[in-house]
């Protein structure tokens, strides 16, 4: 599979994505997604990527820090850096938020725990998962299920914006320019 | 009380209480939730900045308030061929999902896909449809496609498999797939 040829046989999809994206974006995209460790030609797979050009892109990828390599076990795979995921998620926050709006989120964040706990009478997102039972009906448990993954996604955005709100002179400070 | 379990224990609303610096357990193992729900965000992150990158997205944003339990999007209806004053999709993507008790696995045959995921379309005309994989007790498959003329009515449901395996080529392969879908009607 190339960037170039087989352009007749790929799917419409393939093409809208190719006409819209550059290869490099769509490996940096499949990789910063990945489920799981995968190999360079899964990626290449994925991205619609000839395998050689996408070792280089992932090779410039673990350089900048945006992913990390495991060349033990089953083959070389790659997989994205949980600091950099993290640390893009909180620029993200800052860049697009000022002090007073991050704190606002979280603390709707805490008011929407707060319903979540005295709603379903329970303190975590795990007792809330555990309360899912034979007896409780299919939507119910269904309900439950995802109030509990919004939760757990909810403690994890607080603890993102409580970074982002203690250290955020330091993340929006500039130098001034010399003249 | 378990070591996971006062991991996630929250005693009280304050800040503090609610972020959990343990993520590693004293085994040196990691807490599987920890690791799902870090995850599910990096994810939904990817899947929005590809939607910016869609010539039929207006903006996306996580939601709610930028908070990534799913991605909202602004999207040009007539790119899908329908004249809807406007329209606007809703993504979610949930890795290592739990299943009620009961589920059957076997109607997840259609896919490789461990994950759920809801790629939904909706306008201003109250007409809704999208691509699920995620159980519903209407829809053979947890793979499926439905599709509603208003919330009035009930969704008509169709079996459907997908191509692609990496959460951002579902998320273009889909949209092509309603884009087709709508166009045909």
């Amino acid at each position: 599979m190339t960037d170039s040829s087989e352009e007749g046989d790929e799917p419409a999809y393939v093409s809208r994505w190719k006409a819209a994206t550059t290869g490099f974006d769509r490996v940096q995209s499949v990789a910063s997604s990945l489920e799981e460790p995968r190999t360079a030609g899964w990626i290449a797979d994925e991205a619609y990527v000839s395998e050689p050009t996408t070792r280089d892109h992932l090779e410039r990828l673990v350089d900048l820090g945006v992913l990390v390599v495991d060349d033990t076990g089953r083959g070389k795979t790659y997989y994205p850096d949980p600091v950099y995921t993290r640390l893009t998620a909180i620029q993200e926050l800052v860049a697009e938020n000022s002090e007073t709006e991050l704190t606002e989120q979280a603390i709707d964040i805490q008011a929407d725990i707060t319903a979540w706990t005295e709603d379903y009478d329970v303190e975590t997102p795990r007792e809330l998962r555990a309360s899912v039972t034979d007896d409780v009906s299919l939507e119910e448990a269904d309900e439950r299920l995802r109030v509990a993954a919004d939760w757990e996604s909810a403690r994890y955005q607080l603890s993102l914006l409580r970074d982002a709100i203690d250290h955020y002179d330091t993340y929006t400070g500039r130098p001034s320019a010399s003249v | 009380m378990t070591a996971d379990e006062e991991d996630d224990h929250v005693a009280h609303p304050d800040l503090d209480g609610l972020f959990d610096r343990h993520s590693r357990r004293p085994d040196g193992g990691r807490d599987t939730s920890r690791v799902d729900v870090e995850k599910r965000h990096r994810i939904l992150r990817s899947l929005r900045e590809q939607l910016e990158r869609h010539p039929s997205v207006v903006g996306a944003r996580g939601s709610p308030d930028g908070r990534y339990a799913e991605i909202t999007a602004d999207v040009t209806p007539a790119d899908f061929g329908r004249d809807a004053a406007s329209a606007s999709l809703r993504v979610s993507w949930q890795p290592n999902p739990r299943f009620p008790p009961g589920t059957s696995l076997e109607n997840r045959r259609r896919t490789s896909l461990t994950s759920n995921f809801t790629i939904h379309y909706q306008e201003s005309s109250e007409f809704d449809c999208g691509v699920h994989l995620e159980p519903n007790p209407h829809a053979e498959g947890h793979l499926h496609y439905q599709e509603r003329a208003s919330p009035d009515d009930e969704y008509d449901y169709d079996a459907m498999s997908l191509e692609a395996t990496s959460p951002v080529g579902v998320l273009w392969e889909v949209l092509e797939l309603i884009a087709d879908r709508l166009r045909d009607e």
